[in-house]
């Protein structure tokens, strides 16, 4: 506030410059900054208050003596003749003015199914991008149309601030929808072949048994259920949904073939410093001429040019580190083997963990070839099985009713 | 015979002397820095000594490079490297 209203550094001298100070103080005239010198006091004060301290300085017989002027009222006062120099200010705080009128960032939350790509090519559909106008973006509007475009999402909230708009989302963690009871009757058929190690038929007729063997197709419970009379002859039938579970014992096995020569990069020392910088759709690149012949590893760490918070501008910057390497083959070495091995060992059976399946036995191995490496694994399963298969529904017949002689 | 009443009421009521009766009210921040309130007026300032008067007593900073931050009516807020205070009649 001082500085916008100006003030003065003023040098004292004289008898008894303590009694001036007390003039001062009790004339509530603000003095700070004051120091000694070999030759009296120095103190800063206000513009106004020096107006108001001549009579003091009379009265206390002491001398004052400016000795410096600052803040906003001098600076302007200086550098009155420099037109242009004002003019370029007054183009900065303008082209900022025009700036602030736009969105030159966007910032996502939340989002972990949804792909911060997936999400900002949708607000491109909608006319939300880097440049738009702050005032086309209806803020409530976009909210209610990611909504309804992306159901799993449940709640969503845009906000602008500065040329920010910042967009947080909460995402359904309850994976899928709720499933819908269906009654429709079905038959319930093993999807692949294998060893039925446990069946627990819930309703339906059971058609196979533990221990069986059974084919991709073939049916395990039956949805249509006979009707038999007292000489067990099937008078009728009844359609039910059947529902069961059921686990069968599979094999699985998987080959994954590894190259004997693996590809190695190797770093020489020379690195190429550079920076890059773009505005709005322009770039201007300046990095360090290097050999065309060889190859290099660029890498380029990027920042937005940022002013007070969240006052983004069209600007970026980035450091570009370029890295001379060179190729070479060698051969994988055992341990690098073992590794790789395991690797793609786990990778499968955290496949199979994600579906259910329980491991009964798994055995990898490695076969070596004469060009490559082959990872070769049986698994032993046991995993639950029957899909749903629809009947085509006949008439439900019913053999009439012997002891009251209703015939249907 | 105002003062003792004021004296006695400030003891009775157990209220801060510096409200009741004015007295100075001085504050340490480490040995850098010092803020003064219930101040009268200023006797003596150099880079190594500052006088002051209080209401009922004389107060004497002494340091090196002492110098005044900022003072009014009120308050004056003293830095530099302060040695010692010694009060006065």
């Amino acid at each position: 506030m001082r500085y916008y209203r100006g003030y003065l550094r003023v040098a004292l001298t004289g008898f008894s410059p303590e009694r001036f100070l007390n003039l001062c103080m009790a004339n509530q005239i603000i003095i700070w900054n004051l120091r000694y010198r070999e030759q009296g006091y120095e103190f800063c004060i206000t513009l106004s208050d020096y107006r108001r301290i001549r009579p003091l300085a009379r009265k206390a017989g002491v001398h004052l003596k400016l000795k410096g002027r600052y803040g906003l009222p001098f600076f302007l006062h200086r550098n009155r003749y420099r037109k242009w120099y004002a003019v370029g200010v007054a183009c900065f705080f303008l082209i900022l003015f025009v700036m602030s009128r736009f969105i030159w960032n966007i910032s996502l939350e939340g989002n972990y199914r949804f792909t911060d790509d997936m999400l900002l090519h949708y607000l491109d559909t909608r006319q939300v991008r880097y440049g738009s106008p702050k005032h086309q973006i209806d803020c409530d509007l976009l909210e209610e149309s990611i909504r309804s475009q992306y159901p799993e999402i449940l709640w969503v909230s845009a906000r602008i601030s500065g040329t920010r708009l910042l967009i947080k989302v909460k995402e359904n963690e309850v994976i899928g929808a709720m499933p819908t009871k269906e009654d429709a009757p079905r038959d319930l058929v093993a999807e692949k072949g294998g060893t039925i190690t446990e069946i627990l038929v819930r309703q339906g007729r059971c058609m196979v048994k533990k221990g069986d063997v059974v084919e991709a197709g073939s049916l395990l419970v039956s949805g249509r259920i006979p009707i038999l009379n007292d000489a067990e002859e099937e008078v009728g039938c009844r359609y039910v949904r059947a529902d069961a579970d059921i686990r069968l014992r599979t094999s699985q096995s998987f080959r994954e073939s590894i190259p004997r020569l693996v590809t190695e990069k190797a770093y020489t020392k020379q690195v190429r410093h550079g920076i890059r910088l773009r505005m709005f759709h322009y770039d201007l690149i300046c990095l360090l001429p290097g050999s065309a012949e060889t190859q290099w590893e660029i890498t380029e760490e990027s920042h937005q040019a940022v002013l007070l918070g969240d006052f983004y501008l069209p600007v970026w910057w980035s450091r570009i580190t370029a890295r001379e390497y060179g190729t070479y083959q060698r051969i994988r070495r055992p341990d690098e083997l073992d590794a790789l091995k395991e690797q793609i060992n786990n990778a499968k059976i955290q496949n199979l963990m994600q579906k259910g399946v329980q491991i009964i036995e798994n055995n990898v191995k490695i076969l070596d070839k004469s060009t490559h490496w082959v990872v070769q694994g049986d698994f032993i399963l046991e995993e639950p099985v029957g899909v749903g298969q629809n009947i085509k529904q006949e008439e439900e017949q019913e053999q009439p009713d012997e002891r009251n002689g209703n015939h249907n | 015979m105002l003062e003792q009443i004021r004296i006695a009421a400030a003891e009775g009521l157990k209220l801060p002397r510096d409200v009741v009766l004015g007295e100075v009210l001085i504050s340490f921040v480490g040995r850098c820095s010092v803020t003064i309130e219930n101040y009268r007026g200023i006797l003596i300032y150099d880079d190594k000594t500052i006088k002051l008067q209080a209401r009922h007593c004389k107060l004497q900073i002494y340091g090196r490079r002492l110098h005044i931050d900022y003072y009014n009516h009120d308050e004056m807020k003293i830095t530099g490297q302060i040695q010692g205070m010694e009060f006065g009649d």
